[in-house]
């Protein structure tokens, strides 16, 4: 039998008590979402001269940088998110069962960061409503807008996904609840009938089915296709790009994943609701799409410099060994260390939670630094030589907005589990 | 009579959708084909352009001899003065190829015939009349830049700051009055905008009111720019084209720009390999 024993009284611990970490790390979060606020209004009102986004060609610059890179991060990480919590539910692994809730919160936290990156990115976010108004207009063209409905799909259905899985469970604590919450908890518990189990547990498994299929189509598809399909860069053209992304999005969601389940654990002893066994298999996955994800690296560039003197060698070169090396060789370091550690933990079977920890946190961010060079290598080296060679630092505005949006994904997260049962109560409990 | 039952209704939708999604599909590869036939039209002597000569709607096309350039940036100038141009942009700009038998490359947009920059707009803001040119509608531009990334030329250029505050010559900010084109789209002068991208028109203010040429044609002191309608087999640029040897920029990218050089061979653009 499983060993999963999910306890009224340790779900509700986080809800029932407010701890010094919590009011310490929530008023870290606010500092930081004000200060990142500040950064968004000088942005506002001076434009977006203020980061380090220049035109390319004569301008010397690139157009595209920190901002889409976090764009493309945390759509990555929200994929996984719902990959993970589906093919639990789907596959029935009622072992990772606990995880599931906190991978669908993850999911729909990240999707609200890649919205407001968006926004953030956008020269007029006051016309921003221009994607719905010409819709029709642009849907069979602009990738950029394949990319708004699926993500805005996705949103809808994860949301609805973590409603309709989270009723149960509330209606069952209703009495044990903080009745200040009351109105939340009525609005979603809205039309609860007895015995809708059931029912609710026959629609969760068709939508996680379609998530996952969605989840395939938006991060193996539309996101890289923004890239993919356009011939004028190189290094972005290409076939590639589509299962390229997709084990990013994965590797950084499962890293994602260990993040929040691991400082759960340890902020709520939570051991023995989630096993060591979970982690463990947890850092399997991240070993094996770790290794896929460096071996596509392989392939990128030893199509570009097996073919000569072209473009994409140019590109290849300043990662490997030109300008762009000093920030390349250090992100492949680190992902080959990180299999190695993976590797070893996983023969001896040998296991440290902090350790996996460090390294999923490790790789998160490495896998930001490398979206960073998927968007600006291409730019920096146009196809068309004639121009310069650009340069690009992100400026204290951008580093701050987006360490704000980490933030308030951060703070939702922490208030979604100080109001809702963050893991489902087990049958008969 | 039964009502609609759920499971019916989402059907319904479901159907409704994804046969607008797949008009929408269609129609824009059928247009990707539409576009192969345009680019007969714009081989000079191909039959196309024989039975449509005379036709009422002109091809524009742009002529660059790159071997009659001296380099003086009039041109640049000049574009600089007929739109106004905020600091640091440049719709007309002239490169410095290292690697060609001439040494200066005058670009202004290419205003191509299958426009990366068109196809990628999520609002339609960039698009493309059956003229030939192509165009940004400065009101309706959300500034994501996604033109500016698809384009392989450069020639977009973004309002990172607020044009008005950073002009080199105070007046000439909004010197070219508003200008709506036959659409009644705000393509041209007005001013220009923070957070909105913008680019060359091929001055579409004069050629619709009647002016043979864009301001950069006219000043060009050795008459290395020409401008012109690829319809009438006896403009300027159609005799050029058919007379002479031409190269586009790019061309193995299948854009179809409508700016041909002359007067020399495409630049090689092999760039140096970094150690």
């Amino acid at each position: 039998m499983s060993s999963y024993k999910v306890t009224a009284e340790k779900i509700l611990q986080p809800i029932l008590h407010t701890s010094k970490i919590f009011l310490v790390s929530a008023a870290v979060l606010l500092a930081l979402m004000a200060v990142g606020a500040y950064a968004y209004l000088t942005q506002l009102t001076q434009g977006l001269i203020v980061t380090g986004l220049r035109d390319w060609g004569m301008g010397g610059g690139i157009p595209w940088g920190a901002y889409i890179s976090t764009f493309v991060w945390y759509v990555g990480i929200a994929h996984g998110g719902i990959a993970i919590s589906a093919s639990i539910r789907i596959m029935k692994l009622d072992e990772y069962k606990p995880l599931a809730r906190m991978a669908e919160l993850l999911t729909i936290l990240s999707l609200t960061g890649a919205l407001i990156t968006i926004i953030v990115d956008s020269g007029r976010p006051d016309r921003i409503f221009n994607f719905v108004v010409y819709y029709l207009e642009t849907v069979g063209d602009s990738p950029l807008i394949w990319d708004f409905t699926v993500v805005l799909a996705y949103f809808v259905l994860s949301a609805i996904y973590l409603g309709m899985t989270m009723r149960e469970d509330v209606i069952k604590l209703m009495s044990r609840l903080p009745s200040k919450y009351k109105l939340l908890y009525r609005t979603v518990t809205f039309g609860h009938k007895e015995g809708e189990k059931e029912k609710v547990e026959q629609i969760a498994w068709w939508l996680a089915l379609s998530l996952v299929i969605l989840m395939a189509l938006l991060s193996g598809g539309v996101i890289p296709w923004i890239f993919g399909l356009m011939p004028s860069q190189a290094g972005w053209f290409g076939a590639v790009q589509g299962p390229y992304f997709l084990t990013g999005a994965l590797t950084s969601a499962v890293a994602g994943v260990i993040v929040v389940a691991a400082i759960a654990v340890k902020v709520f002893h939570w051991e023995d609701l989630i096993s060591e066994k979970v982690f463990k298999g947890l850092s399997k996955m991240l070993l094996i799409l770790t290794v896929i994800y460096l071996w596509f690296i392989l392939n990128e560039h030893i199509t570009a410099q097996y073919a000569g003197p072209t473009a994409e060698k140019a590109i290849s070169d300043a990662l490997l060994y030109g300008s762009l090396s000093t920030i390349f060789l250090p992100v492949l370091a680190i992902l080959i260390l990180s299999v190695i550690f993976l590797a070893i933990q996983t023969l001896r079977k040998a296991f440290s939670l902090k350790a996996t920890l460090a390294v999923s946190i490790i790789l998160l961010l490495t896998f930001w630094v490398k979206r960073l060079l998927i968007v600006m290598p291409s730019l920096l080296y146009p196809r068309l030589t004639l121009y310069p060679v650009g340069s690009y630092t992100p400026t204290w505005v951008e580093y701050t907005i987006i360490t704000a949006t980490v933030s308030f994904v951060a703070l939702a997260y922490m208030i979604f589990m100080k109001i809702f049962p963050i893991m489902e109560i087990k049958e008969g409990e | 009579m039964s009502p609609v039952s759920r499971r019916n209704f989402i059907r319904y939708v479901a159907a409704v959708g994804a046969g607008v999604i797949a008009v929408k599909l269609g129609s824009s590869l059928m247009s990707g084909m539409r576009g192969s036939e345009r680019d007969s039209l714009l081989k000079p002597g191909s039959a196309m352009a024989a039975t449509s000569a005379g036709s009422p709607t002109p091809k524009y096309a742009y002529v660059v001899d790159v071997g009659t350039c001296i380099g003086c940036r009039k041109c640049v100038g000049a574009c600089k003065e007929e739109n106004g141009t905020p600091e640091g942009i440049f719709w007309m700009d002239l490169l410095y190829p290292t690697d060609a038998d001439y040494k200066y490359l005058p670009r202004p947009c290419m205003h191509c015939d299958n426009p990366p920059c068109t196809k990628v707009c999520p609002v339609n803001a960039r698009y493309k009349r059956r003229e030939g040119f192509v165009l940004t509608d400065f009101k309706r531009c959300i500034g994501c830049r996604y033109c500016q990334v698809a384009c392989p030329y450069g020639v977009n250029y973004f309002n990172w700051k607020n044009p008005r505050s950073s002009q080199a010559g105070s007046s000439s900010s909004g010197s070219l009055a508003e200008y709506r084109d036959l659409d009644g789209r705000l393509t041209a002068g007005g001013g220009h905008f923070t957070g909105v991208i913008e680019k060359c028109t091929w001055c579409i203010h004069r050629i619709e009111k009647g002016k043979p040429v864009p301001a950069c044609v006219e000043i060009c002191p050795v008459k290395a720019l020409h401008f012109g309608d690829l319809n009438d087999p006896n403009s300027e640029v159609s005799q050029i084209i058919s007379k002479n040897k031409y190269f586009r920029l790019l061309e193995e990218l299948g854009t179809e720009p409508r700016v041909f050089y002359t007067g020399g061979y495409p630049p090689k653009l092999n760039r140096k390999t970094e150690k």
